[in-house]
């Protein structure tokens, strides 16, 4: 039988290329005959490397030579418009005539080559990362509903089966959101776990980058290659070597997780809060102790991550404001950045003091929990246009007020966050499942997310696509 | 005494805010829920916290780039 690289995961395209039951090139032309036949309907893709046979092709030459460049030799991975890439324009979801970024490799994308990947292409994201819809990338769940944002394009491109992999960047949710519209696992690591440096900035106290894939397994595996130091990046810590693939397949009795019960279910779509809740019980069933907490200082905390976020872009923008070509942003990323320039010092650092107390109300959590659960997303994905929305028909809200919600928090303080699929609303939308770690123990909550995974079918459903 | 366009525009100009003035409506609406969560976090008494920003040195040595 033929290896179908198509929703195959990393781990076993990287295994049939070992075994040479399928060369990396044929993999990487399938894959692009893939992106041809399917992309025109979700627009995932916003640039394609010329070089991805070529780039295969030398993996085949070197296998055949004995040499295994690494765990991702041959296989085909996509990576978010704001990391620069030596071989592809890198526009940040924005005006292409007018943003231009170095041509040279950003640190991730140095590391992904380097452990043997096949760099296929460029996902669309929210312009600036500054957004929850990547416009116009379409859901492969809904092909009328947005991805999420702002890895939007990642996320619909793991989950119709394009790539097994793509990165993405989580300033406030913009991994986990994408990840939980599109029904497919996505992990912002540890602040400082993996480099930034060579992505595009939004944020940069609140930046991270980080893998998305359709199994926990390769979100592990992708996790192993691309974390580490890197002096270009003052937030990397410097740690040893990890090796996340070995918390896979482990049991998870006697594991305490804390239920965060304010805020986290106080407004979300009914469905959500139900298949949340069929998860706990799956993780009681699986042994696990849990247990109920709450966390009352996040009334307090979009006001703090609006401070820093909006600041923080205003900053970055500052030249482009200056000179004026803002006026090439889409209007909705334009006010966001333009607005930066209303926060106070004062607003600012308080928010920087807020983060301290917060992260410290959330340790006293961490001295008898393993691991934190919450919903990722308060909704499912919603229909391309729609801008206001009504999570619990009590009040409207911006769309990017109500789809960060549950996740921008754990950008304040910097934790380790994974969303993976718990189910499907009555519509066939997919809802996500967000479990928090200490800082630095991605190990603990791969473990339990990849024990939960094997409890279910969920990575096993396909969109029809 | 300045109205209240006026006074805007002079709070803009101190902050150093670069406005189109076509811009600055849409702009302050936008803020308007903004503000509201940025005056409840003025609420929070953290006087003694210090902040989480901490500015290191140039040259300190913290750490070694390990092996792509």
């Amino acid at each position: 039988m033929t290896f179908d690289a198509r929703f195959a995961s990393a781990a076993e395209i990287a295994a049939a290329i070992r075994t040479k039951e399928i060369t990396a090139v044929r993999v990487a032309e399938d894959v692009l005959q893939a992106i041809k036949d399917v992309d025109s309907e979700i627009e995932s893709f916003v640039t394609l490397s010329d070089q991805t046979i070529e780039a295969a092709a030398a993996a085949d030459h070197a296998l055949s030579r004995g040499n295994i460049l690494g765990p991702l030799h041959g296989v085909p991975v996509a990576v978010k418009d704001n990391y620069l890439t030596a071989d592809m324009p890198t526009h940040a979801g924005s005006d292409p005539a007018t943003f231009n970024f170095p041509l040279e490799d950003s640190a991730a994308v140095a590391r992904l080559r380097a452990a043997g990947a096949v760099i296929i292409g460029k996902t669309r994201m929210h312009e600036f990362a500054w957004g929850n819809v990547t416009p116009p990338t379409k859901n492969p769940w809904g092909k009328s509903r947005v991805p999420g944002g702002s890895s939007g394009g990642s996320g619909a491109a793991v989950a119709a089966g394009l790539v097994p992999i793509a990165l993405g960047s989580d300033t406030g949710g913009s991994i986990r959101i994408p990840a939980s519209l599109c029904g497919v696992v996505g992990i912002k690591p540890t602040f400082g776990r993996i480099s930034r440096a060579g992505i595009v900035p939004h944020s940069w106290s609140l930046d991270h980058a980080g893998p998305l894939s359709r199994s926990v397994a390769d979100s592990a595996l992708a996790l192993d290659v691309l974390s580490g130091f890197d002096p270009a990046d003052p937030a990397t810590v410097n740690m040893s070597k990890t090796n996340f693939v070995e918390s896979l397949d482990q049991q998870i009795k006697g594991l305490r997780i804390a239920v965060c019960r304010n805020y986290f279910f106080d407004s979300n779509e009914a469905q959500v809060n139900e298949s949340v809740e069929l998860a706990i019980e799956q993780f009681k069933r699986a042994g696990a102790i849990v247990f109920d907490v709450t966390i009352p200082l996040l009334e307090f905390s979009l006001g703090a991550i609006y401070a820093i976020e909006l600041a923080s872009s205003s900053a970055y923008h500052a030249q482009n404001i200056r000179k004026g070509l803002v006026s090439h942003f889409t209007d909705d990323v334009r006010t966001l950045v333009e607005m930066g320039q209303l926060v106070s010092g004062t607003d600012y650092l308080k928010a920087e003091q807020y983060r301290r107390v917060l992260g410290e109300e959330i340790q006293k959590i961490f001295s008898s929990a393993h691991a934190i659960l919450t919903p990722t997303s308060p909704l499912t994905a919603w229909e391309i246009g729609t801008w206001k929305v009504a999570v619990t028909n009590e009040k409207q809200e911006s769309v990017l007020a109500a789809s960060w919600r549950l996740t921008y928090p754990w950008n304040l303080v910097g934790l380790p966050a994974i969303s993976l699929p718990c189910g499907f609303n009555s519509l066939g939308l997919p809802i996500g499942l967000q479990l928090i770690g200490q800082p630095l123990d991605e190990a603990t909550v791969l473990r339990l997310a990849d024990a939960y995974e094997r409890s279910h079918d969920w990575v096993s459903r396909r969109p029809n696509i | 005494m300045p109205n209240k366009e006026n006074q805007l525009d002079n709070l803009f100009d101190a902050m150093g805010a670069q406005l189109i003035a076509e811009r600055k409506e849409q702009i302050l609406n936008a803020f308007e829920d903004i503000s509201l969560e940025l005056a409840k976090l003025r609420q929070l008494d953290l006087h003694d916290v210090h902040p989480a920003v901490v500015y290191k040195p140039q040259g300190i040595v913290i750490g070694e780039k390990d092996d792509l």
